[in-house]
C-alpha cells in the first residue's frame, strides 16, 4: 500500500468521523432545545393561574416528552425522561398513566425518593395501595446499574487474570475466585430479573376480568381490574392481543392488550 | 284374702279381654261401586268388607239395613299375614235403583262373633247423567274401583283475547286438561307455551278446579307481541295412564295410554300502521277512556302549583301507557309549565291514574286547556283520539305575600339561567417537580445495555491472548539461547585458558558454522563423525588432532596458537550462503 493510498485512507476515516461528530452534536442540540421547550412549557403550567392555560401547557409538555420517548426509546437510561412524562400525566389528572410512568422511572432509579413519593400520591389518588418489593436487588440497584456493575466486574476480573497470567501468584488467584464468584451472582441476577423475575404491568383503563382470551367469556370476578393497579404477566395469548395476568388480589384472568402497559425491564 | 283379690282381677281383666278384641279387632265398612256415576233406575251395588279375627265368624244371615234384611254375597276372604288371624272379609250386596236425588245410605247391621256391628251412614248422589256426580261429604272420599271405560281425558288450546296482536297487545294462551278418574301424564307437548316469538309477560299460571265431576287443570301465559309476523304453535297433545286402588290400598294403572290432542293455533302479529298515527298516541292499544280533573283548588295565583288527576280506563296494558306530552298540547305552551319528570302514575284495576303537577304562568288562565289522548283500537284497526274536557281554573295575581311565601318563578318568558361559576383556580401541586433534561438523558447510560456483557466474552478472549503470548514468549526466549557458529566463536575468544568451555564453545563455532554453510546437517556431531573431504574434513583434522593432544595430555599447543589456527580454518570455512 503506498503513502498516498494511506493517506487517503486515513482521510476517509477522518471525515467520516468529522460528519458523524457534527452530526450528533446537531443531534443532541436539536434534543436540548426540545427538552429545554418542554421544561418551559411543564413549568408554565404549574404555575398557571386557570385549569385551561395549565392544561394546554402540560399537554404541550407532554407532547414533547413522549416524541422524545418515541425517539429514543432510552428503555436504558436513567429515567428522568420516565420521571418527567410521570409528572405532566399526574398534573393532567391522568393516574393511572402517571402511575406507569412513575414505576418506569422507579425501575431506572430505585433509590430515588422523588420518584417514590410521586408514585405514593399518584397511587393514592386511585385508592391503590403501595406494596413493597422482596427482593434487595430491585431496591437498590436498578438494570442498567447491574450491567454497569457486570462490566466493571468484567474488566476487573479481566485485570486480575492477566496479572496471574504475567505474575502468577497465590494472592491473585484468591481475588480471581472473588471477582468471579461476584461476576456469577450478579450475572445470575440479571438472568433472572430479565428471564425469570414476573413481569408487572399497570392498568391503564379498567377492565373486566374474564375467565379465558375473549369478550364472550364470563367474568373471572365481579369487580373490574382498576386502572393504576400492578399486575403480574403470565401469558401472551391471540398474537399479543389478550393477556393473561394475576390481580393484586390473587385473581387469574384474562385483559385484552388495549388495557395494560408494561413496565419494562426489572 | 289375698288371693280372693287377685282371682277378682284376673276375673275382671278376663271380661274385658273379648270387648278388646271386638272393640279394636272388627271393623265394618261399606262403599258403594262408582259412587260419584250413579244413574237413575241403575241397582246400587256396593261391598261390604269386615275385618275380623278368624275365630269370629260372620253371620252371613245377619246383614240388614235399616232394619231390613239385606240380601249379600260372600266374595272372599283373605288372611291380612301368615302371622295374624285378622281375616279381611268381602260381601257384595245390590240394593234397588233409584230416581235421580241424594240419598242416605242407612247403616249396615252385621252379627260378627258374638256382637253386632254397624256402618256409618253417608250420602250419595243419583243423577241422570252420565257425568260425574259430586260427591257428598260423610264418607272420606273412597277410592273407585274403576275401569277403563270410565277414564276420560281432553285437551283444549284456545287465545283469551284477540289472535289478531298489534304489536304491544297482549294475550293470554290457555291450555286446559279436562279428565276424569286419577291420570298419570307421560307426554306433554304444549308448544304454545313456550310461545316463540312472543315475549312472555311473567311466570305460567296453572289453576285446577272440578265441575260436575270432572277435573280441570288450566295452564296459561300471557304474553306479549313484540315482533310482527304469523306464529304458528302446534297441533298439541298429552298422554298418560289412568289408575285405580283396589281396597287393600294397591295401585294398578290401566294398560291403555289415553291421548288428548289439540288444534295448532295460529296468532298474527301486525305492526302498528304509521298513516294517520296522531302526535297524541303513546303507544296504547285497545279500548280507553279518558278523564281530566282538577286534584286541587280551582283557584290558583300565577305560578303556583295545581295537581290534575288524569285517568285513562281501559282493556289494554295499563302498566306501559304513557301520558302524551302537555307541553307540546295546543295552548299549554308558555302558559302552563310542568315538572322535568314526567309522571308515573299507578294502576287500580282497569284504571291507571297519573297526577300532574302544572303551574298557571299568568293571570290570563282561565281553564286547563283539553288534553288530547290517542290509542289505537285493534278491534277497529284504527287510531281513535280523545279529547279531555276543559277544566275551568282562576288564576289571580300573586299578592306580596304569596310572592314572598311561594317560591320564586321566573317569568313567562323564562330568562336562561347564568352559567355555573367555572371553578378556575387549579388546586395546589402536589407532587415534586420535574428534573431539567440533558440529551445525555435520553440516550441509555454508558455501560448499561446488554451490550456491556461483551467483556466477558472479550475478556476471556483476551486472556486467552495472553496465554498464548506468554507460552510464545517463553518459547521465543529459549529459541534466544541457540548461538550461530561467530557467536559460539567469540564465547571461545572470551575463555582466557583452555578451559573445557574453550573447547566446547571452539567445538560449537565449527559445527554451527558448518551447518551454517551446509557442510553437515546436524551441530550433534562429534568430530570423528565429520565428513573426511573438504572443508569439512580439515576441520575433523583440526578438532581430532587436538582432541588427541588434549586427552594425551602433551604437546598442547597455546591457547593464542589454538585460536589463530582456528581463526584462519574459521575464515577458510567462509561465509554462510
Amino acid at each position: 500500500m503506498t503513502s498516498s493510498n494511506f493517506v487517503k485512507c486515513a482521510l476517509a476515516f477522518v471525515f467520516i468521523g468529522v460528519f458523524i461528530i457534527v452530526v450528533w452534536l446537531f443531534q443532541a442540540h436539536n434534543d436540548m432545545e426540545q427538552l429545554h421547550e418542554a421544561y418551559q412549557k411543564y413549568v408554565a403550567g404549574e404555575r398557571a393561574s386557570t385549569i385551561a392555560e395549565r392544561q394546554k401547557e402540560f399537554n404541550a409538555a407532554l407532547s414533547i416528552y413522549t416524541q422524545m420517548e418515541t425517539a429514543h426509546t432510552p428503555t436504558f437510561s436513567n429515567g428522568k425522561l420516565y420521571y418527567n412524562i410521570g409528572n405532566t400525566y399526574f398534573q393532567l389528572e391522568q393516574y393511572p398513566w402517571a402511575i406507569l410512568y412513575y414505576s418506569k422511572a422507579q425501575s431506572l432509579m430505585p433509590r430515588n425518593d422523588s420518584v417514590r413519593h410521586n408514585l405514593e400520591v399518584a397511587q393514592s389518588k386511585l385508592g391503590i395501595v403501595l406494596e413493597k418489593s422482596n427482593s434487595i436487588f430491585s431496591n437498590y440497584l436498578s438494570f442498567p446499574e447491574k450491567l454497569q456493575m457486570c462490566f466493571a466486574l468484567a474488566l476487573f476480573l479481566l485485570a486480575v487474570i492477566s496479572l496471574n497470567v504475567w505474575y502468577p501468584s497465590r494472592l491473585l488467584k484468591y481475588a480471581i475466585c472473588i471477582v468471579a464468584m461476584a461476576s456469577i451472582v450478579l450475572l445470575g441476577n440479571l438472568v433472572y430479573s430479565f428471564y425469570l423475575a414476573p413481569i408487572n404491568g399497570i392498568i391503564v383503563r379498567a377492565t373486566t376480568l374474564y375467565r379465558d382470551a375473549g369478550e364472550q367469556y364470563a367474568k373471572a370476578v365481579d369487580k373490574p381490574v382498576m386502572p393504576g393497579s400492578k399486575v403480574q404477566v403470565i401469558d401472551v395469548l391471540h398474537k399479543g392481543t389478550w393477556l393473561k395476568i394475576i390481580t393484586p388480589e390473587g385473581n387469574l384472568g384474562f385483559i385484552p392488550n388495549t388495557s395494560i402497559r408494561m413496565i419494562g425491564v426489572s | 284374702m289375698k288371693l280372693h283379690a287377685i282371682k277378682l282381677v284376673l276375673l275382671f281383666a278376663w271380661c274385658l279381654l273379648p270387648l278388646s278384641l271386638t272393640a279394636d279387632d272388627v271393623k265394618v265398612t261399606v262403599e258403594i261401586d262408582d259412587v260419584d256415576r250413579l244413574r237413575a233406575k241403575t241397582p246400587i251395588k256396593g261391598v261390604i268388607t269386615i275385618l275380623h279375627e278368624e275365630a269370629s265368624k260372620v253371620d252371613i244371615g245377619s246383614f240388614s239395613i235399616d232394619g231390613k234384611p239385606l240380601k249379600v254375597e260372600f266374595v272372599k276372604d283373605v288372611k291380612l299375614s301368615s302371622d295374624s288371624s285378622a281375616i279381611l272379609s268381602s260381601y257384595r250386596f245390590t240394593l234397588e235403583g233409584k230416581s235421580k236425588g241424594i240419598y242416605l245410605l242407612p247403616k249396615i247391621l252385621v252379627h260378627v262373633g258374638d256382637n253386632d256391628f254397624i256402618t256409618v251412614p253417608f250420602t250419595y248422589t243419583v243423577s241422570n247423567d252420565p257425568s260425574a256426580v259430586k260427591q257428598n261429604s260423610g264418607n272420606p272420599s273412597t277410592p273407585t274401583v274403576g275401569s277403563s271405560s270410565t277414564d276420560y281425558l281432553e285437551l283444549k288450546a284456545s287465545v283469551e283475547g284477540s289472535k289478531t296482536l298489534y304489536l304491544g297487545q297482549r294475550a293470554k294462551l290457555i291450555y286446559v286438561y279436562s279428565f276424569v278418574g286419577n291420570i298419570h301424564l307421560s307426554e306433554e307437548q304444549l308448544p304454545m307455551l313456550d310461545a316463540k316469538g312472543l315475549k312472555k309477560i311473567g311466570d305460567t299460571e296453572i289453576k285446577d278446579y272440578e265441575s260436575n265431576g270432572i277435573g280441570h287443570h288450566v295452564v296459561s301465559q300471557e304474553v306479549e307481541a313484540t315482533t310482527p309476523g304469523v306464529y304458528t304453535y302446534g297441533p298439541s297433545y298429552i298422554t298418560g295412564f289412568s289408575s285405580y286402588q283396589d281396597p287393600s290400598g294397591k295401585l294398578f294403572y290401566s294398560k291403555k295410554l289415553l291421548r288428548a290432542d289439540a288444534d295448532a293455533m295460529t296468532i298474527t302479529v301486525k305492526a302498528i300502521p304509521l298513516d294517520g298515527r296522531p302526535l297524541s298516541f303513546t303507544g296504547a292499544i285497545g279500548s280507553y277512556t279518558f278523564k281530566v280533573e282538577l286534584a286541587s283548588p280551582p283557584v290558583a295565583s300565577s305560578g303556583e302549583k295545581i295537581s290534575l288527576k288524569i285517568s285513562v280506563a281501559g282493556n289494554g296494558a295499563l302498566d306501559d301507557l304513557k301520558l302524551p306530552d302537555l307541553c307540546c298540547q295546543p295552548g299549554w305552551s308558555g302558559v302552563f309549565k310542568q315538572s322535568d319528570l314526567p309522571p308515573s302514575g299507578f294502576v287500580h284495576g282497569d284504571t291507571k291514574t297519573f297526577i300532574v303537577d302544572v303551574r298557571p304562568l299568568a293571570p290570563s288562565i282561565t281553564e286547563i286547556p283539553p288534553i288530547e289522548f290517542s290509542y289505537f283500537d285493534p278491534v277497529a284497526e284504527k287510531f281513535v283520539t280523545l279529547k279531555s274536557a276543559a277544566v275551568p281554573l282562576k288564576v289571580n295575581v300573586p299578592k306580596k305575600s304569596e310572592k314572598e311565601s311561594s317560591p320564586k318563578l321566573p317569568e313567562p318568558a323564562i330568562k336562561a339561567k347564568e352559567p355555573a361559576p367555572i371553578i378556575s383556580k387549579p388546586p395546589l401541586i402536589e407532587i415534586s417537580g420535574n428534573m431539567p433534561l440533558e440529551p445525555k438523558d435520553l440516550h441509555n447510560v454508558i455501560f448499561g445495555t446488554w451490550w456491556s456483557l461483551l467483556a466477558f466474552p472479550i475478556g476471556a478472549a483476551v486472556i486467552i491472548f495472553q496465554v498464548n503470548l506468554r507460552r510464545y514468549l517463553k518459547v521465543q526466549a529459549a529459541k534466544i539461547k541457540l548461538k550461530n557458529g561467530d557467536e559460539w566463536f567469540a564465547d571461545a575468544l572470551k575463555e582466557t585458558e583452555c578451559t573445557p568451555a574453550f573447547y566446547h564453545a571452539l567445538y560449537r563455532a565449527f559445527f554451527y558454522r558448518l551447518v551454517e554453510i551446509g557442510a553437515i546437517a546436524s551441530t550433534n556431531i562429534t568430530p570423528e563423525a565429520l565428513p573426511t573431504t573438504g572443508i569439512s574434513g580439515k576441520v575433523r583434522e583440526f578438532l581430532c588432532s587436538l582432541e588427541e593432544k588434549r586427552y594425551a595430555g602433551k604437546d598442547i599447543p597455546s591457547k593464542k596458537a589454538i585460536v589463530e589456527e582456528a581463526r584462519n580454518l574459521f575464515m577458510k570455512i567462509g561465509n554462510k550462503p
